[in-house]
């Protein structure tokens, strides 16, 4: 589904973000990426919406590659959540942003209704529509923020540190939903324990390289690759000892 | 509540307005539109010195206000703002043209002044009927049916993205004031020496945050206009309205009702 070979970005005043990494992610793989805070995450995810500056190296989103002409062609197959809903949510009601997106793909007002009906009803949403995202709490935010995404229905999952500003009780319900998705998904986090719950496969990131790339259930335990890092042992595993893993 | 949260809730609060349920929220958006337009022609094309023709026209914010349940007070609030503009234009007809028409209780009534009150009429009428189409049609709408209607697409975007930006200002700026004071006990606000990197650190995050929101309306699909679903068609109360309203703006226009009134008693 995500072919990247040789891929840098690069900010537009010359810095290099991601440097020559390459992976690819296929249908149903639900990856992690994860890293320090600077590591390349968000930038990552922002690059495979092709919403930087355009790529080194070559990249394709479900056999497309990323150039300037198919960014609206690939941007139907990915739906990129931002780490702040503020971000994403910015009608004046929640219909309006819902609606949003499949209005600038020319989807007729019939369908998008249905849409959006069947995405209110799957994330418990069904009272929201008529509010002003002002009037959200930070869990109804994040579950608008996805749902103005999952309206486009698209086949690739993008997630900037989806935990982030959820209490525990929305955060649990969060990944209930997330792992309800049918949708490849790749999630930016800090939050580890997030990452070991849904995410076969963790991708490590420092300094816009790829460090490791393997199954989450070992990669998260290899507390010597994680601390190299600048993070630590998910919760979950805290206190338990883990095998040193290196790539 | 500071004056800048209270800034933050007049920006919005014509949205909220907007959301309402009355009759008149329900009609169309273009039906309101058209007969706006109408409403404005009529108004303007009265004679300079027009002023008791004009008195007709004070019935459509006077019936519609009530009818839409909007509050009369913010309305009011956001027409004077403009008086004083169009006081300065009126001004000039008080200075030039002084031919006196009547004397009233021994004051020499003059066309400047004819010509000066009309013109505030006029505004504040054309004032009341643009804010109350605005009070009783969500933005997204008005910008779905005016690009419907052929109107300029940059232009419209324009209006729906200054007012997004001006809410997305207001609330980065509320964040940073609300900070300021929380490190500044006994200020009641921003000293004039930091009044300029406060301005400086807006204008900075505001630009960042719109960059951020830009970059979720394009990750949606947004390529330089806004697209919108297809409308839905006018119901034939919609009809009635666009036919029936314009005409009664056409009857005002042409028959002097005030001065037909006083004609009867007097």
């Amino acid at each position: 589904m995500i072919q990247a070979q040789n891929l840098t970005l690069t900010y537009p005043d010359g810095t290099v973000s991601i440097n020559d990494i390459t992976f690819s992610l296929e249908e149903g793989e639900d990856t992690a990426l994860i890293g320090a805070n600077g590591a390349g995450k968000s930038t990552l995810l922002l690059g495979l919406a092709g919403v930087l500056t355009a790529p080194e190296g070559a990249l394709f989103i479900r056999g497309i590659s990323c150039v300037k002409k198919n960014l609206s062609l690939i941007r139907r197959e990915l739906g990129l959540v931002f780490q702040n809903p503020d971000d994403q949510l910015f009608m004046a009601t929640i219909r309006e942003d819902l609606e949003f997106g499949p209005a600038n793909y020319g989807i007729q007002k019939e369908e998008t209704q249905k849409r959006i009906e069947e995405v209110l009803s799957r994330l418990g949403m069904e009272g929201l529509q008529e509010k002003t995202a002002q009037k959200l709490s930070g869990g109804e935010k994040r579950l608008a923020a996805i749902a103005t995404v999952l309206v486009m229905e698209p086949s690739i999952m993008l997630l900037d540190e989806p935990s982030s500003f959820l209490d525990p009780a929305n955060r649990r319900n969060l990944i209930r939903l997330l792992s309800g998705l049918p949708q490849t998904k790749l999630i930016a986090t800090h939050d580890l324990d997030l990452a070991l719950e849904l995410c076969p496969r963790v991708i490590l990131l420092k300094a816009g390289r790829i460090l490791a790339d393997g199954k989450g259930e070992e990669l998260l335990r290899d507390e010597n690759l994680l601390q190299s890092c600048g993070l630590e042992l998910p919760l979950s595993l805290a206190g338990t000892k883990g095998k040193c893993i290196k790539k | 509540m500071s004056s800048i949260q209270k800034v933050g809730r007049e920006i919005y609060l014509m949205e909220r307005l907007a959301q309402g349920t009355s009759a008149l929220h329900c009609l169309h958006p273009r039906a309101k539109i058209v007969v706006t337009f109408c409403y404005l022609v009529a108004v303007v094309s009265f004679p300079r010195t027009e002023v008791l023709g004009l008195v007709s026209f004070f019935l459509y914010p006077a019936i519609l206000i009530p009818v839409s349940e909007t509050p009369w007070k913010p309305l009011f609030r956001r027409l004077l703002p403009a008086l004083p503009f169009v006081a300065l234009g009126g001004i000039s007809n008080l200075l030039f043209d002084r031919t006196t028409l009547f004397f009233l209780w021994g004051v020499p009534v003059t066309s400047g002044m004819q010509a000066c009150l009309s013109i505030i009429e006029k505004a504040g009428l054309s004032v009341m009927a643009v804010l109350l189409l605005a009070a009783t049609t969500p933005l997204g709408e008005l910008s779905r049916e005016a690009k419907g209607m052929k109107f300029p697409g940059v232009l419209v975007d324009l209006v729906v993205l200054t007012c997004r930006y001006l809410g997305l200002l207001w609330e980065e700026g509320v964040t940073m004031y609300t900070a300021y004071l929380l490190r500044a006990p006994g200020e009641k606000g921003i000293r004039m020496r930091d009044a300029g990197p406060f301005l400086g650190n807006l204008l900075l995050r505001s630009i960042s945050r719109a960059e951020r929101v830009y970059r979720a309306m394009v990750c949606r699909g947004f390529a330089g206009e806004f697209g919108y679903c297809n409308s839905t068609p006018l119901k034939p109360g919609d009809l009635l309205f666009i036919s029936a309203v314009p005409g009664v703006f056409t009857f005002f226009r042409l028959v002097n009702f005030p001065l037909l009134l006083g004609g009867i008693f007097v």
